[in-house]
C-alpha cells in the first residue's frame, strides 16, 4: 500500500515543527500527471526498447512504486535533552 | 501440547489407530506448524538505543521495514552492467567481498526470513563521561 501520510516533527529549544505532509492529496495529482505524460513516457520507452534498454525501462516503474511503497511504517525517533526529532511515514 | 495431538495420543491408546498411523498424523501436523513458523516473516527492522540507568544520553528508536530491502534489491537489479561493474570494484576497494550479481530476489526472501532470529543487545558504559545506554538491533 501506497504511504499516506508523512509527520515530520522537530522540537527544540529553538524552534519547534510539527508537519503532517497528506500524501494521499497528492498522489491523485502525481498519477495524473504521469497519465498526461505518459504519450511522452511511451515514446521514450519505444526509444529505449529501440537501444535495447527497453526492458530495463518498463521494469523500472512498477520497481519504483514498490520502494515508494515499502516506505510506509518507518519510523525514525530521536530524543536528546533538548530535542525531539520524530519522521513517520504511514 | 495442543488439542489435534491430544485427539491422536487418546486414539493410539483406545487402539482405534496403530502406532504408525499415529506417528502419521503427529508428523502432518508438525509439518503444518513448521509452515507457519516458516510463513512467520518479520517485517520491521528495529534498532533501538537508550539509555541505562540515568535518564541523561540520546534515546534512537529507528523502524525499518523490511519491504524496503527487497524494494531496493529490485531496483538495484535493474542498475546497468557497467555501473554493477563500477559498483563491486568500490565494494571490493572497500574490503566488502560481497558479489552483487549473485544476489537474487530468493536470497532476499531467505535473508528476511534468517533476520527473524537476529538480536543484537549490547551493554556500554563509558566510565569517563558516567553514560551508560543500552543498543538493540532486532527484527520483528
Amino acid at each position: 500500500m501506497i504511504p499516506m501520510l508523512i509527520r515530520i516533527k522537530i522540537d527544540s529549544t529553538e524552534k519547534r515543527k510539527n508537519l503532517w505532509l497528506p500524501l494521499f492529496l497528492l498522489w491523485p495529482f502525481i498519477f495524473l500527471a504521469l497519465l498526461l505524460c505518459l504519450p511522452l513516457i511511451l515514446f521514450f520507452g519505444i526509444i529505449m526498447i529501440l537501444v535495447g534498454k527497453g526492458m530495463i525501462f518498463f521494469r523500472l516503474w512498477p520497481a519504483l512504486y514498490d520502494f515508494i511503497c515499502s516506505f510506509k511504517g518507518l519510523l525514525i525517533d530521536v530524543k536528546s535533552e533538548d530535542s525531539v526529532v520524530k519522521i513517520s511515514i504511514t | 501440547m495442543n488439542e489435534e495431538k491430544k485427539k491422536i495420543l487418546e486414539m493410539l491408546s483406545g487402539s482405534k489407530i496403530t502406532v504408525d498411523e499415529a506417528q502419521k498424523l503427529l508428523g502432518v501436523i508438525d509439518t503444518d506448524g513448521s509452515e507457519k513458523t516458516s510463513s512467520d516473516i518479520p517485517q520491521f527492522l528495529r534498532i533501538e538505543v537508550e539509555p541505562k540507568c540515568d535518564k541523561r544520553g540520546d534515546r534512537v528508536k529507528i523502524k525499518v521495514p523490511l519491504k524496503l530491502l527487497r524494494a531496493g534489491m529490485k531496483l538495484a537489479a535493474l542498475i546497468p552492467g557497467a555501473c554493477h561493474d563500477r559498483i563491486q570494484s568500490a565494494m571490493n576497494k572497500k574490503g566488502i567481498d560481497f558479489d552483487l550479481n549473485e544476489f537474487s530476489s530468493k536470497n532476499v526472501d531467505e535473508l528476511i526470513v534468517a533476520l527473524k532470529d537476529l538480536e543484537v543487545f549490547v551493554d556500554s558504559e563509558d566510565e569517563e563521561e558516567g553514560h551508560s545506554e543500552t543498543v538493540k538491533i532486532y527484527c520483528e
